[in-house]
């Protein structure tokens, strides 16, 4: 996204949008919002083509605006906590309050698990969160924890619709403090390494993070012994129930494009043969890439438990993306969760050691001011 | 047409290319950037007047003053640095030694090497849990660190200062090896100590080169980027945010050229101010 957004901010201003783009769903809030699909043209019509009814709702319905869609699907992902087996049950915990079973399910599990691991292991961090800038974990971290307990950025477009500043902001932000003070994270969480969490799975220094099954893929491929100790599951959740940070990629085609029948043939081509599809594209991530279409989540389920669990995990998941809860495509909301504001947040309260109503003022003037300059209202 | 006008209008027009490049190239930008700053324009929306709006705002932001606070800070911290290290280094180097040549070469590495390269090495060195900083500390007794969590201004300011200082020391070497040796023989028949010969003669005589330089120096660390970036990305919270990043964020991120504009206008002054210091330095 960091590197993809440059360039399409260039190609607007110069006027030089190519054909079609492959882009991460999030991005299209850049260049089509609700009452302003200004410049990507809708593609039903290749959607009906290939099969409407083929394709997972809840990702067709996405990136949904009045009726029509403007990203065609290619590849989705959910994140998951991975959880290292023998560093769960090393505190030997046998049923956690809300899960009631061995394996914790909420984030008010994970804390009960925390205060056990650490009760054992001072020494060492138990949430394999990234919290500073690089990336977007930093603005995932938050969120993921924040949704569940009922905290959201915006439920409209405009400067009414900002709904950051709230209870559950606050307790979200003491919540932080509170783990963090608590030795829960690793003290260098801030880090800019876009694959701090990951790192913190592969290298074994916490026993759990949360992220795309991209780790576990890297697993899979490198140290399968790790990857024979991991539980995949879903997001913890919280009162609000378990809302998963989702996002997924396609293709868009520009309106000015001389090509649009050519994009849209390259696009058919892509997706026509749905095995070579699924053979080529989207099986040898092991789950770093979800299926958008049923047929291969079906294929794939039988293919192995792995892949069974991610695609039932996906199909259960209560999808929710950068701008949550109102869910659309969002230039304000994408600004907000990649220009860092959350992690700036964080480190303002967590290691400046603002109070947390000044921490959440300082956020929300920045918030105001990036709905007033996107939406002027 | 006499001969020496149609001389005169032929060199001119042979000007004209130059000077178009030139106009489009430096000129056409920069008025662009002032012009822009006077409009709220969001990529891909139509620019809309306000004055002087995106100014107020800015100068009103409690964001803006702890950018140009962080900006100070780096500036002040690092140039001195550089400079003092780059003398240093410099006097090393001009001793006679059979080393030399070797010693100029391995000085010469950090600057060599692409600022992209070398700022991934030092986030690795800086790694607190695999880097080779925190390997040294703990070897020595000296504890843990999280370098960039908890210095984070010291951290890119030595990975700077690291990158920057062989060009500082080479410049100042070119300076030291032109001055003339009949002052130091002068200086010596009269009995000055080391350092009064440094203090009355290498000094003054290395007065120009250090002007230029420090000037260079305060203009290439203000327009610092790529380092930060890649080791910071301008944080925690704004301990890093330097003017660059604050502009690129508005710019790519916010998409916001109208506030990028105006920020590159406020800093323009300063770089003005260097530039017109420089020039007259050069004058002498």
């Amino acid at each position: 996204m960091l590197k993809q957004t440059p360039k399409l901010v260039a190609a607007i201003e110069a006027k030089t949008l190519p054909d079609l783009m492959y882009i991460e769903g999030t991005a299209l809030g850049a260049v089509a919002e609700e009452g302003k699909p200004k410049y990507v043209i809708p593609v039903d019509d290749l959607i009906n083509e290939v099969g409407k009814d083929d394709f997972y709702e809840q990702w067709l319905d996405f990136y949904k605006m009045e009726g029509k869609h403007y990203l065609f699907p290619i590849d989705a992902f959910a994140n998951l906590t991975h959880i290292i087996k023998p560093m769960l049950e090393s505190v030997g915990i046998k049923e956690f309050p809300d899960s009631k079973g061995p394996i914790p399910k909420s984030w008010n599990d994970w804390e009960e698990f925390a205060k056990a691991y650490k009760k054992k292991f001072p020494d060492k961090p138990v949430f394999g969160l990234t919290l500073g800038p690089g990336a977007g974990d930093g603005s995932e971290s938050w969120e993921m924890v924040w949704w569940p307990y009922g905290g959201a950025l915006m439920k409209s477009q405009g400067k009414a619709g900002i709904t950051f500043k709230s209870e559950a902001t606050y307790r979200t932000l003491e919540r932080f403090l509170d783990w963090w003070d608590k030795g829960y994270f690793p003290k260098d969480a801030f880090s800019t390494d876009g694959f701090y969490n990951n790192n913190c799975y592969l290298a074994e220094i916490t026993p759990m993070i949360v992220e795309g099954p991209t780790p576990y893929y890297a697993a899979v491929t490198r140290n399968p012994e790790l990857a024979g100790k991991t539980i995949l599951t879903g997001c913890p959740s919280g009162p609000a129930g378990s809302i998963t940070y989702t996002s997924e990629d396609g293709f868009i085609i520009f309106k000015d494009s001389p090509n649009q029948d050519l994009a849209k043939d390259f696009i058919l081509y892509f997706v026509k043969d749905k095995d070579a599809f699924m053979d080529g594209f989207i099986k040898p991530t092991f789950g770093g890439l979800s299926p958008v279409f049923k047929s291969i989540g079906e294929k794939l389920k039988a293919f192995s438990p792995t892949w069974k669990f991610i695609i039932e995990d996906i199909e259960k998941c209560k999808p929710a993306n950068v701008s949550w809860t109102y869910n659309l495509p969002s230039k304000a909301a994408d600004t907000i969760h990649w220009d860092f504001t959350y992690p700036t947040m964080l480190s303002r309260a967590l290691i400046d050691r603002i109070p947390i109503d000044s921490a959440i003022e300082e956020a929300y003037k920045h918030i105001v001011e990036v709905f007033e300059s996107v939406y002027g209202y | 047409m006499k001969l020496k006008t149609r001389e005169t209008l032929t060199a001119y027009s042979l000007l004209i290319p130059t000077f178009l490049i030139i106009f489009f190239v430096n000129f056409y930008p920069l008025f662009r950037v002032f012009y822009l700053s006077f409009f709220k324009k969001i990529v891909g929306s139509e620019e809309v007047f306000i004055g002087f709006k995106n100014y107020i705002s800015l100068f009103a932001s409690d964001i803006f003053w702890k950018v140009v606070t962080a900006t100070v800070i780096f500036i002040l911290s690092a140039v001195p640095l550089k400079m003092l290290l780059g003398i240093g280094l410099a006097l090393i180097l001009n001793k006679p030694s059979k080393l030399r040549p070797i010693l100029r070469n391995i000085i010469i590495l950090p600057w060599a090497l692409p600022v992209y390269v070398s700022a991934y090495v030092w986030v690795w060195l800086y790694n607190p849990s695999l880097g080779l900083l925190n390997k040294i500390t703990e070897t020595l007794g000296l504890g843990h660190y999280y370098w960039l969590q908890d210095y984070p201004m010291l951290g890119i300011v030595i990975v700077n200062v690291w990158q920057t200082v062989p060009f500082v020391a080479l410049a100042i070497l070119a300076g030291l090896q032109s001055i003339k040796q009949e002052l130091y023989e002068a200086a010596a028949i009269d009995g000055a100590a080391t350092f009064q010969i440094f203090k009355y003669v290498t000094l003054p005589s290395l007065k120009q080169t250090l002007y230029i330089l420090t000037a260079l120096q305060i203009l290439w660390t203000f327009g610092e980027f790529v380092t930060i970036w890649i080791l910071t990305a301008g944080g925690p919270g704004y301990a890093t945010k330097t003017l660059p990043i604050y502009i690129y964020e508005k710019t790519f991120i916010s998409q916001d050229l109208g506030m990028a504009a105006t920020l590159s206008v406020i800093a323009l002054p300063i770089f003005l101010m260097i530039v017109i210091y420089v020039i007259r330095s050069l004058r002498g």
